[in-house]
This record gives structure tokens, sequence and C-alpha cells, in this order.
């Protein structure tokens, strides 16, 4: 795994658990990016510069998967 | 099965399993004794009732926790309460698919009937854990099940309804497991101890579930047409990107674990409720934290393959 790869998957992982710095890096993505000194691919800073339903869309729609099995759950 | 959260919610203690099964035993019994063991084979093949499967599910409602916390300390009159909400609650149950119509087996007459016997074994159960307050208990049940179901009826009326729903229909939709509390209010009021604080608690413990359940069902959900509070929350603005930029998806989440946590102040006063909300803490703490890295994972590297159910 590269250094991007992996400044990628750390950034992913915080965002994932810290809402503060989610809240930042939602608000201004690039910025948080560079002031908090992740590398990341340059692929990924041009994607942030747009907002991706299709991401959206299928996080919301694996919610119940993480539960477990749903039937034994009233 | 679906793959589990990444850190799996630590389990409830034996004991609360233990009594879950025994509570369970008792209605499996009663059926078998009415000759009707056939109609409980078909529920328990449906929800996996015997093994103690269904009401130790991370997701279940502390459907026979209840009167555990409430005698806080143990009494011969839980057995009889748990007993009582098993079968309240697989009564509700039943109810509630049939007035769904959306779940992979078909409801059937059978279910009718085991559902008329589960509520006589709820009340029995109940008058028997109550003992000389059975009769304001069956009176409050009367009010309560009445509520239950001008409840299922409005929702046979306007879970299609092209309105949204809102918080007030959230609340209303609450009445479906306010039957809850009943056993649990047995038992206080036969130990002599107050009701409070236990019908706050049940309030919060299920206002938090539902919302809790109406966001893990979002596709479900939506798929059937059938309109939720937390869809109305989520969907609103610029499509579902929305839900997580606008910050609406985590203002969801706070709102239950608000919820939990005005509950957990009660904690001291019903033994087992801190630790069943501590497993619920994690559990919408691992729906976030997953939702959230399978958004951004998604947005950012655009390509991984998203876990699929089986």
């Amino acid at each position: 795994m590269s250094t991007d790869a992996r400044d990628l998957d750390a950034l992913i992982q915080r965002a994932a658990t810290d809402a503060a710095f989610r809240a930042r890096l939602v608000a201004d993505p690039v910025g948080t990016i560079q002031a908090d000194g992740y590398a990341v691919p340059q692929e990924t800073l041009d994607r942030m510069g747009e907002i991706d339903p299709v991401a959206a869309e299928a996080a919301l729609a694996a919610l119940g998967d993480g539960a477990g099995d749903r039937k034994a759950a009233g | 099965m679906s793959a589990p959260p990444s850190a799996p919610a630590p389990p409830a203690p034996p004991e609360a399993t233990a009594d879950r099964i025994a509570a369970v035993g008792r209605a499996r019994a009663a059926f078998a004794d009415a000759g009707l063991a056939a109609l409980w084979s078909d529920l328990d093949h449906r929800w996996d009732l015997d093994s103690g499967a269904y009401f130790t599910h991370p997701l279940a409602l502390p459907v026979a926790d209840l009167p555990r916390w409430a005698a806080a300390g143990g009494s011969d009159v839980v057995s009889s309460a748990q007993a009582s909400a098993v079968c309240g609650y697989l009564h509700a149950r039943i109810l509630d698919d049939l007035v769904d119509g959306d779940r992979s087996v078909p409801s059937s007459p059978g279910d009718v009937l085991a559902a008329s016997l589960l509520q006589t074994l709820h009340l029995r159960w109940l008058a028997e854990a109550a003992g000389p307050h059975a009769p304001d208990l069956l009176r409050l049940a009367t009010r309560r099940w009445g509520a239950f179901t001008r409840a299922m009826s409005t929702e046979l009326r306007t879970r299609r309804s092209p309105d949204p729903a809102t918080e007030a229909s959230h609340r209303r939709s609450l009445d479906r497991s306010r039957p809850l509390a009943l056993p649990a209010l047995a038992v206080r009021r036969r130990l002599g101890r107050p009701d409070a604080p236990l019908p706050d608690v049940v309030e919060l413990v299920i206002d938090a579930h539902q919302r809790l359940t109406d966001l893990l069902d979002l596709q479900r959900d939506g798929a059937h047409g059938h309109t939720t509070w937390a869809a109305a929350h989520l969907r609103v603005g610029d499509g579902p990107a929305a839900a997580f930029q606008s910050g609406a998806f985590d203002r969801w989440l706070d709102q239950i674990d608000a919820l939990h946590a005005r509950a957990e102040v009660h904690a001291a006063a019903l033994p087992g409720l801190g630790g069943w909300l501590a497993r619920r803490h994690t559990l919408t703490a691992q729906v976030r934290r997953t939702a959230w890295e399978r958004y951004l994972r998604r947005w950012l590297v655009g390509t991984p393959p998203l876990p699929t159910p089986d």
C-alpha cells in the first residue's frame, strides 16, 4: 500500500469516528486534508469537489446490513 | 446473514438470557397444553424463539428484561411478568406483520389464532404477576391495548400515504410499543414500589428503538412505499447525499443517543438498565461509524464494492 493509500485510509477511519474532524472535512474537504497533513491521491482531491449522491444512496441502503440478521429483531 | 458490525456489541449477561428462555418456555408449554404445539412451532420456525435468539438479538427491545429491572433484586412475580411480556410482545409482533404485509413469509390464518392465544396468556400472567393489583393492571391494559389498536388502525390507513411522516405521527406510532410496560408495572405495584421511573424509561427506550429501526429499515420501507419520520428527516433537500453533508444523519443518531442518555439517569433505580443502554450505545456507534466509512470510501475512493446482503 502506498503512502497516499495509507493516508487516505487513515483519513476515512478518522472521519468515521471523529465528529469534529468530519464536520471540517465535509465543510472544506481539500482545506482540511491539507491543513492536517494528509497525503492523498490527486484523484481523491479531484473527487472531493463534487458530492456523490450514489455514495450516499449506497451507504444509506446498506445501513441495515451492519446490524446482523433482522429476522429475529422486533 | 449479512455482515455483522465490525466490533460486536458486548453480550447480554447470562442470567438475562436464561430467564428470557424460561419465559419463552412457559409460553411454549401453554400452547402445548392447549393442543396447539404446531402453532407454536410455526412461530418458532419463523423467529427462532425456543433458542432465546429472538429476545437476545442486539436489536431486540428489552421485553423480558423490563420486569427483572422493575423488581430490582429479584422476586417470584418476575417470571410471570416475563412470560406475560413475551406473550404480549409476540401478539403485537404478529399483528404488526399482518398490518405491514411486506414480510417474506406471508401471514396466515394460523397467525391470527396464535395471536389470540398469546393475548390471553399475556393477560393471564399479567394478572398473576399483579396479584391484588390485577384489577388496576387490567384496566390499564385495556387502555394501552386500545391505544395500540388505534395506532395499528391508523398505520393501516396512512402507511403508504404520500404525505411525509412527522414527529407527531412518530409519537402516535409509539402506542404500538407502550403495552410493553404493563408486566413491569405489575411487578412494581406487587412489590409496593412506585411506578416511577419505569414509565419514563420505557417511553425513552421505545422512542429511541423506533428511531433506530426506522433508520436501519430505510431501504426496506422505501421499497414498500412506507413513509417514516426517519425517511422524511434524512431525504430532505438535495437527495441522499444531503443526509451526510448537511449533518442530518448525525443529528438523527445524536437524538437516539440523547434519549438513551436521559434513560441512563435512572439506571441506579432499575438494575440491568445501564448494561442494556451501554450495549445499545455501542450499537448506535457502530451504525454511525459503518455508514460514514461506506459513504466516505465510496465518495473518496470510488470503486470498492460495498458489502451486499446475502
